[in-house]
C-alpha cells in the first residue's frame, strides 16, 4: 500500500498532521504503536506561558532563543493552526477560547490550583469563569480525586467552594477515572435528581472530568438543563477522561476523511534510498509489513512517548539519547554541554530532541539535511521545555501543521 | 524449560505497564459486566499479584502431574496452600476472568507493548482459575470449543440438524440443558461442508474444481482467463518440480492443480534449503505462488461461499491453494477455558501445516480469529520455534490479494453501493484492518464506510446465556451506527459477527471476499450475485 503521507505517532502533534493532510486531499496513513500521550493530558491545551499574554511569549522565545520550534512558525501559521484544529473537532469534541484567541484562562485542577490555558473543552469552559460559588461533586469510592482538598486548595485564591459527595450504585469500591466515565455513561440519568435540590444558591456546579467516555455532551447539556445552572468538569490525575474523549474524536475525524489508521504496532525498520524513506516496516503479527509512502511524518514524542530512546552507556557515567525510528542524532538541549541528562535544572532532559531546518526537515549538528522526505513535529524537536514555557499543546498543533503543509509542498 | 522461560518473559513484560488504563478505556466488557475488573485488574496487576516477577504457576502445572497420583496430590495440596496463603484476591478475582472475550484490543492501545490480553489468559491458567474452572457450563464449553467435530454430523444432516436447532424443542433443550443464550440461536449449518466439496471437486478428476458451484446457490465462476498478465510466470517447473512434498494433480491443459491432498504419502520431503520465513509475502507470491488455504470452521461448515470465492479469486489470479485437512484453530476451545485442550488442537494444525511451510507456502486465512491464531495465539502458547515459523507463512487473505492489486483491478466491475464495513477486533490485531476496507474501495463506484467498535459476539462469547445481555450491549453502538449510514450492504470478514450482526440489524452480513468475486457470466455488469 503506498499512501501520499505516512504520519508515525498518534499523538497530539501527528494526529494534527493527519488531519491536515487529508483535508489537503492526500492519501493518508497514521501509524501508532499504542495509544498516545493524549491519554495523559488534562484536555486543556496550553499555546505560552504562564502568563496572561501569550502571543508576546512567542515572539520573544521565537527571537531569543535560536532552534526554538516556535522559531519555525510564523503567528500567522499558528493561528490557522489553531482555528483548523478547533474546526475539525468541533463536531464531536468542540474547544473553545474563551478570550476568543487573544490571551489565557484560568482553569481550576483537581489540585485546588489554577492553569493557564489557551484552549478548553467544551466540558471545562464553564470553569475558567472563575465562579465564586460553586458546588463540587465526589463520588463515593472513586479513587483518584478528592473535591474536599481541591475545594480547599482554591479557598487560597479566593474562590468558595462547597463539597457534597454522590454514592452512584455502579460505582465500584476501588474506581479509577475512565471505569467512573464509563459507568456514568448510562448511569448518568442519576445524577440530576440528586443535585436538584443541593444546587440552591450556587452558580455552577463542578464535576471532576469523568462526566461520560462517549456521550460526553449530551449528559452535559441535560445535566445543566436538568438543573438550571451551568455545569463544568475538572481535569484529574491521568489516565483523563477528557484526553482520550479528543483522541477518539481525532481519530474518528480521521476515518471520515478517509484516512487510515495502522494502530498497535511498533515501527521496526526503515527503506532508505539515498537521502529520502521509502517505507517503514511495521511490526505486525509474524512479519514485517511494509507501508510505502512519499512522504513520512515524524511525530514519535519524546521520551514519554517513546519517540525517543534513552540508554545508559555502560562505563561512563553518561546516557546516550538516540530518536527511535530512524536513528536521528538526539540534540541534548541547546547550550547544554556537559550538562548530566537528567541534572537538576533539567534542560538536558527537557529540551533534547531532534534539530530541524525551517522545514521542519531532521538535520544533523551541522546543519545539512539527513533525509529529505522527513518532516519533524510535536515533542520530538528539541530548543523547547513544555514543562516550564507551558506551550506542549501549541508546538504539537504548530508544528504538526506546519510539518503537513511542507510534506504537501 | 518452558516454565522458567516464562517466568523471565512475564517478569520483563508485567513491569512495563505503567497503569495508564488506556486498556480500561477501549476493552468492550469493562463497564458493562460488573463482575469484570478490566483489563488492566485482570491481566497485568493480577499476574504481578501471582506471584510477583516470576511466572503464575511455577511447578503448579497440573499437567505435569495429571497422570500420577502422588503428583497430583501434591498439585492439589500446592495449590490449596496457595489459594490460602497468598493469592486470596487473586482465587477471588479469577472467576471474572472469564469475561475476557480475547479481543486483543487492549494490546494494541497500550503504549508500552504490554500484551494484556496474553497476561489474562495465564491468569486464567493458574491454579485458582483452573479449580473453578469445571462447575457448570463444562459440557456446554466443549460442545462450543469443538465446532469441527460437530460440524461433520451438522453439514451431513444440515436440514435435520437445523430444522432441530430452530424448532422450539431445540431451543428448549439449547436454553434449559446447555445454558445457550435464548436470544441468539446458533448459526446454521450449511448443506454441504467446504471440505466435503473441495473432496468431490478433487474426486472429479478434473480440472474443473469449481463444478459444484452451480449446486449451492453460488454463480459458476469464470474459469481462468485465457491470456494471462506478463509477470504471471508459471510455477517454477525447474528447480521445484519434484520437490514438492505436496502431491499435484496437473490439469487438462498442464496447468498444475492442488486442491486437496487427502493423505499425504509417506513423511514430506523438505525443501533442501533454510527458507527465509520472515520475506515479505510479495516476495513469496513471486516464487511460485504456492498457497495453502485454511479454511476454519465457519467457512467450513456454515458458509461455504467464502472458502469458494476465495478460490474462485486467487484462480483468477493464477494461484491453486491446496486445502489440507485441517482441525478447528483452537481458539474456541482456549475461549472456554480448556487450555490443554487447546494446546493439542494448536500442536495438530502445526504438525499438519508444518510441511507446506517448509516447502514454501504461505497459509492464507478468511477468518480473522483463524488468523491471530495461526499467527500470534500460537506462538503466545506454545512458544516453539515450530509455532513461529508458521506465523510467519500465516496471513490474511487481504495481506495476499494486496500485492496483486493491479491484477485484482482489473477483475472487479463496477457495484455502485454503499457499504458499511465492520473492522473484526482479530483483523486490527493482526494489523491488517485496514486492508479489507482498501480492497473493497478499489471496486468501482463502492463507497466504503467503516464503522468502529466490537460487535460483542467475541466468538462463543455471545452465545453463552449468562453472557449475551452483556454481548448484546457492547454491540448495541456497533449496530446503531449501522443503521444511521443504512448501507446497501453490510461488510465484515469475521464469521461470528457476521452472525451476530446479521442477527441485531436483520440485514445479510457478506464477507468481503463474496463480494471481490466478478460476476462476468451473467449479462448485468455488477459485483453483487443477488
Amino acid at each position: 500500500m503506498k499512501y501520499d503521507v505516512v504520519v508515525i505517532g498518534a499523538g497530539l502533534a501527528g494526529l494534527t498532521a493527519a488531519l491536515q493532510s487529508l483535508s489537503r486531499g492526500s492519501k493518508t496513513c497514521v501509524i501508532s504503536a499504542g495509544a498516545g500521550t493524549l491519554y495523559y493530558m488534562s484536555g486543556c491545551l496550553d499555546l505560552c506561558g504562564k502568563g496572561d499574554h501569550p502571543w508576546q511569549e512567542i515572539g520573544e522565545l521565537a527571537r531569543g532563543t535560536p532552534g526554538h520550534p516556535y522559531s519555525y512558525v510564523s503567528l500567522q501559521e499558528i493561528r490557522e493552526a489553531l482555528s483548523f484544529f478547533v474546526r475539525e473537532t468541533a463536531v464531536t469534541c468542540p474547544y473553545r477560547s474563551p478570550s476568543d484567541f487573544s490571551c489565557n484562562v484560568w482553569v481550576p485542577t483537581s489540585l485546588g490550583t489554577l492553569r493557564p490555558a489557551f484552549l478548553v473543552p467544551e466540558g471545562q469552559a464553564a470553569g475558567a469563569e472563575n465562579l465564586a460559588r460553586v458546588l463540587a461533586v465526589d463520588f463515593q469510592g472513586y479513587r483518584d480525586f478528592s473535591a474536599a482538598f481541591m475545594a480547599e486548595g482554591l479557598a487560597g485564591k479566593g474562590l468558595q467552594w462547597q463539597v457534597i459527595e454522590v454514592a452512584l450504585g455502579c460505582v465500584q469500591k476501588n474506581s479509577g477515572s475512565v471505569d467512573l466515565a464509563r459507568c456514568l455513561d448510562h448511569a448518568w440519568p442519576e445524577l440530576a435528581p440528586r443535585l436538584r435540590p443541593e444546587v440552591q444558591g450556587f452558580d455552577a456546579v463542578a464535576f471532576p472530568a469523568v462526566l461520560g467516555l462517549s456521550d460526553y455532551l449530551l449528559i452535559k447539556q441535560e445535566l445543566e438543563g436538568a438543573l438550571g445552572i451551568p455545569v463544568f468538569e475538572v481535569p484529574t490525575l491521568p489516565p483523563s477522561v477528557p484526553g482520550i474523549r479528543l483522541d477518539r474524536a481525532l481519530r474518528g475525524r480521521i476515518r471520515e476523511l478517509g484516512g487510515e489508521l495502522l494502530f498497535g504496532f511498533p515501527v521496526r525498520g526503515v527503506r532508505v534510498e539515498g537521502a529520502s524513506c521509502s517505507g517503514i516496516e511495521v511490526a505486525v503479527p509474524g512479519r514485517l509489513r511494509l507501508i510505502e509512502g512519499q512522504r513520512f511524518i515524524l511525530a514519535t514524542g519524546g521520551i514519554a512517548g517513546g519517540g525517543i530512546s534513552v540508554s545508559r552507556v555502560e562505563g561512563l557515567r553518561q546516557e546516550s539519547a538516540v530518536e527511535s525510528v530512524f536513528g536521528f542524532p538526539v540534540a541534548r538541549g541547546l547550550n547544554s554541554d556537559g550538562m548530566s541528562f537528567f541534572g537538576p535544572e533539567g534542560p538536558g532532559y527537557a529540551r533534547c530532541g531532534v534539530l530541524v531546518n525551517g522545514r521542519l526537515q531532521p538535520v544533523n549538528f551541522g546543519g545539512d539535511v539527513l533525509m529529505e522526505n522527513v518532516f519533524c513535529a510535536g515533542r520530538i524537536l528539541a530548543g523547547y521545555d513544555p514543562f516550564r514555557e507551558h506551550n506542549g499543546a501549541g508546538v504539537a498543533i504548530a508544528t504538526g501543521y506546519k510539518a503537513a503543509l511542507e510534506a504537501a509542498r | 524449560m518452558k516454565g522458567g522461560r516464562r517466568a523471565e518473559q512475564y517478569g520483563a513484560l508485567v513491569e512495563h505497564c505503567i497503569k495508564c488504563s488506556a486498556c480500561q478505556a477501549v476493552c468492550p466488557v469493562a463497564g458493562y459486566a460488573d463482575d469484570f475488573p478490566g483489563p488492566k485488574q485482570a491481566g497485568p496487576n493480577l499476574v504481578r499479584l501471582l506471584k510477583p516477577g516470576k511466572t503464575p504457576h511455577p511447578g503448579l502445572n497440573p499437567a505435569a502431574g495429571a497422570g500420577a497420583g502422588l503428583a497430583r496430590l501434591k498439585y492439589a495440596c500446592l495449590s490449596l496452600v496457595r489459594r490460602l496463603k497468598s493469592d486470596a484476591a487473586a482465587a477471588e478475582e479469577t472467576p471474572a476472568l472469564d469475561w475476557c472475550t480475547g479481543c486483543m484490543r487492549c494490546e494494541l492501545v497500550c503504549p508500552h507493548g504490554v500484551p494484556v490480553a496474553r497476561l489474562i489468559r495465564e491468569a486464567r491458567g493458574t491454579p485458582a482459575g483452573r479449580m473453578r474452572r469445571f462447575r457448570l457450563n463444562t459440557w456446554r464449553d466443549l460442545l462450543l470449543g469443538y465446532p469441527h467435530l460437530w460440524g461433520m454430523p451438522g453439514t451431513a444432516l444440515s436440514r435435520l440438524v437445523n430444522g432441530f436447532l430452530s424448532s422450539g424443542l431445540g431451543k428448549l433443550v439449547c436454553t434449559k440443558f446447555l445454558g445457550l443464550a435464548p436470544g441468539s440461536p446458533l448459526p446454521r449449518y450449511a448443506r454441504q461442508s467446504f471440505f466435503h466439496y473441495c473432496r468431490q471437486c478433487d474426486q472429479a478428476h478434473e480440472s474443473t474444481v469449481l463444478k459444484g458451484f452451480g449446486t449451492v446457490g453460488v454463480p459458476r465462476p469464470v474459469r481462468r482467463r485465457e491470456r494471462q498478465p506478463e509477470h504471471f510466470s508459471a510455477p517454477d517447473s525447474g528447480d521445484q518440480a519434484g520437490e514438492s512434498a505436496v502431491s499435484k494433480r496437473l490439469g487438462p491443459n498442464g496447468e498444475h492443480r492442488t486442491i486437496w491432498s487427502r493423505e499425504r504419502e509417506g513423511a514430506p520431503r523438505l525443501s533442501q534449503q533454510l527458507r527465509d520465513y520472515s520475506g515479505d509475502i510479495r516476495n513469496r507470491l513471486r516464487g511460485g505462488r504456492k498457497v495453502v488455504y485454511f479454511p476454519g470452521c465457519y467457512t467450513n461448515f456454515n458458509e461455504p461461499e467464502i472458502g469458494k470465492a476465495l478460490i474462485t479469486l486467487l484462480d483468477l489470479l493464477g494461484i491453486d491453494p491446496v486445502v489440507p485437512r485441517a482441525a478447528c484453530c483452537g481458539v474456541p476451545l482456549l475461549a472456554g477455558g480448556f487450555r490443554e485442550r487447546a494446546h493439542r488442537l494448536f500442536e495438530r494444525n502445526i504438525r499438519q501445516l508444518l510441511p507446506y511451510v517448509r516447502d514454501g507456502y504461505l497459509v492464507v486465512c478468511t477468518c480473522p480469529t483463524c488468523g491471530v491464531a495461526l499467527k500470534k495465539i500460537y506462538v503466545e502458547e506454545l512458544g516453539t520455534a515450530d509455532a513461529e515459523r508458521l506465523a510467519a507463512a500465516a496471513c490474511d487473505y487481504t495481506e495476499i490479494l494486496e500485492p496483486l492489486a493491479g491484477e485484482l483491478a482489473e477483475l472487479l466491475r463496477p457495484g455502485p453501493v454503499s457499504l458499511a464495513y465492520h473492522q473484526p477486533c482479530h483483523a486490527l490485531a493482526q494489523g491488517t484492518g485496514d486492508l479489507g476496507p482498501a480492497l473493497l474501495r478499489m471496486i468501482p463506484g463502492a463507497e466504503v464506510k467503516i464503522v468502529e467498535g466490537c460487535c460483542g459476539q467475541a466468538g462463543t462469547f455471545g452465545f453463552k446465556k449468562e453472557k449475551s445481555r452483556v454481548a448484546a450491549v457492547i454491540g448495541r453502538p456497533l449496530i446503531d451506527q449501522i443503521a444511521a449510514l443504512a448501507p446497501d450492504l453490510i461488510v465484515t470478514p469475521c464469521g461470528s459477527c457476521k452472525h451476530k450482526i446479521a442477527a441485531a440489524s436483520g440485514q445479510k452480513v457478506y464477507h468481503p471476499l463474496v463480494l471481490l468475486i466478478p460476476r462476468q457470466q451473467s449479462g448485468i455488469q455488477g459485483i453483487l450475485f443477488f
